[in-house]
């Protein structure tokens, strides 16, 4: 008490009794109604009592629904697979029917582009000639018995 | 004659428990015996009179699950308290989670909550007071109360609160220095 009246002055000036309120006969009646509440989750209802005897039975049918479920997916998968092949054969097949109904030349025209003169050019430079053949590595004695 | 519920023990009660034919009626004088204790010292958590009712409900459900596995290792009464603290500490961080209220957000509803309850009729010091503990950590707060409001020795409530005496100790004492920092500046 001597060390509140140093740390907490204004502290010990606030009444200690209780400001909290509660509904009238609230404890009178608590544990009857606590009582209630545990044998409630206590007691089965006459429901559960027929779930729990179905149980076994429903475990069997929802595991049979599960694999026919399965199966259904599995199979239109691998269904629907073999559609696509089919598909693609057939388009395959037209495909290539179509390419060999085209002619060489309508191919070769296609190919053919007129190259304008001045894009070409065929002479090089001293100096690009030189900086290449230092980049290449190329000795002289080499580059002679080659030429 | 019927005997008084002071009349018993808490060893008495757990021997009452153990029988089959008195199991329930024990339970029952376990509820009377503690039901107040347990239920105000919630309430000064939660602070709203229906949050702990709820609270002090699932407390004794927990208790009288419990209560066959009770080895008697620590006394009656600090385990059921430290059943209710646990309980009303999970229901403040509940509350959190399930309305996505951080923790200071918790701390202003509550002290909302206390200026428009009609079952609190403290003075402005009072009220002063319930809010500069609003303020509080929250095990802080379990600490002061223990300590300030109950007068519980700081060995039971290591017990109640699974922490050494010291660190009590220093809880308590920095707890009142916040407080009576709140109460002077406002």
């Amino acid at each position: 008490m001597d060390e509140l009246k140093k740390t907490g002055p204004n502290l010990i000036k606030v009444k200690k009794e209780n400001p909290f309120e509660v509904p009238d006969r609230y404890f009178e009646d608590f544990s009857a109604r606590l009582s209630d509440k545990i044998h409630a989750d206590r007691k089965p209802s006459s429901q559960s009592k027929y779930v729990l005897a179905l149980r076994p039975y429903l475990a069997a049918a929802v595991i049979l629904i599960v694999m026919l479920l399965a199966g259904n997916y599995f199979f239109s998968n691998y269904q629907s697979r073999r559609a696509e092949k089919r598909f693609h054969a057939e388009i395959t097949q037209v495909v290539e029917q179509e390419l060999y109904s085209i002619s060489e030349e309508t191919i070769l025209e296609v190919f053919e582009v007129e190259v304008p003169e001045e894009s070409v050019s065929t002479t090089v430079s001293s100096e690009d000639a030189i900086n290449y053949l230092m980049h290449e590595n190329v000795n002289e004695e080499e580059l002679i018995n080659a030429l | 004659m019927t005997n008084k519920i002071t009349d018993y023990s808490d060893k008495d009660l757990m021997g009452l428990f153990r029988k089959t034919e008195s199991r329930d009626y024990a339970f029952n004088l376990i509820v009377k015996k503690y039901q107040e204790k347990l239920y105000w010292h919630i309430r000064k958590l939660l602070i709203d009179h229906n949050d702990t009712d709820d609270t002090l409900q699932n407390t004794f459900i927990k208790v009288w699950t419990g209560l066959d596995n009770f080895r008697e290792d620590s006394a009656l009464y600090t385990w059921l308290y430290r059943i209710a603290t646990n309980e009303a500490l999970s229901f403040l961080n509940y509350k959190k989670r399930r309305f996505l209220l951080p923790l200071v957000d918790v701390e202003k509803q509550l002290s909302n909550t206390l200026e428009n309850d009609e079952y609190f009729n403290g003075d402005e010091l009072q009220l002063k007071l319930q809010k500069a503990l609003l303020t509080l950590p929250e095990k802080q707060r379990v600490v002061f109360n223990l300590k300030y409001f109950d007068e519980m020795k700081y060995e039971d409530m290591a017990e109640i609160l699974e922490t050494s005496v010291g660190a009590l100790k220093a809880s308590y004492h920095h707890a009142v220095k916040k407080i009576e920092k709140y109460i002077t500046e406002h």
